[in-house]
């Protein structure tokens, strides 16, 4: 990881929340809600942001969440206190796991999946610390939509959208790259024609 | 060792190692020290409370 990369989230850690305020009332707390509350034993969350996923956690799991921005990780500790809620954050690249192979019982990523740098590499890592067989993977993730209108659309959006933020992808096929890394999909339940997804997928 | 002698030093490392822990950036090692002593712990509590139980 780069100090440009870290950089990147650093800079958007403090207004992150009241930007996405609007989404998390109209989507994605609901979708956490549904998603989260399924992850057990073992946990990693990669990418865990400001923490917005961390009140939906069952009590009994054992949660490690990584971040490539210590500004990020510093208002995710802030709500793990509020919440009490023992969580061990770690500043490092979610594409290159310092953990053993098969050490997680569950992998997360919310919104994460968008921004990596190569997402296929990103995928393989899960699923080598991913205990197989049976290793969770869920998704809460924005990405091409499946209706073929909406589908174009995220094609030429993503143009600008990538030119102004230089990590957000709208356009990736991450259900696809899922199939493609060895993932068993589970469970899928989209909203906005398949550009906002929940997924739930094992490590075959 | 008997169990309790263990689990008395298994619940004194893991305290040790948790005041060590940096707040905001805890390295992969540590985590996996970290847990390696909890699970540990976990196991023979469940077979003292078995043994007792």
């Amino acid at each position: 990881m780069t100090q440009a990369e870290s950089d990147t989230f650093d800079r958007i850690a403090a207004p992150y929340d009241r930007g996405m305020a609007p989404l998390e009332k109209i989507w994605l707390r609901e979708m956490r809600n549904r998603l989260l509350p399924r992850a057990r034993g073992k946990v990693l969350e990669i990418g865990v942001g400001t923490g917005a996923n961390l009140p939906f956690y069952h009590a009994s799991v054992r949660l490690t969440a990584i971040d490539e921005s210590s500004d990020m990780l510093g208002f995710a500790a802030q709500r793990a206190q509020a919440l009490n809620r023992c969580v061990r954050f770690s500043q490092s690249n979610v594409e290159s796991l310092n953990f053993p192979a098969g050490y997680f019982d569950c992998v997360v990523a919310s919104l994460v999946l968008c921004s990596v740098f190569n997402q296929r590499h990103t995928l393989n890592e899960l699923r080598r610390v991913l205990r197989t067989p049976g290793g969770q993977l869920l998704l809460l993730e924005h990405m091409r939509p499946h209706r073929a209108g909406l589908a174009k659309l995220s094609d030429l959006a993503n143009i600008p959208w990538y030119a102004f933020n230089g990590r957000c992808h709208l356009n990736r096929e991450t259900e696809q790259n899922l199939v493609q890394a060895g993932f068993l999909v589970e469970q899928v339940d989209s909203r906005l024609g398949g550009f906002l997804r929940l997924i739930v997928a094992t490590a075959s | 060792m008997s169990n309790d002698e263990r689990i008395a030093q298994l619940e004194v490392q893991i305290a040790e190692l948790e005041a060590r822990l940096p707040k905001h950036s805890v390295p992969a090692a540590m985590i996996i020290e970290l847990e390696d002593l909890e699970d540990e712990l976990e196991t023979l509590t469940a077979q003292d409370s078995n043994d007792t139980g």
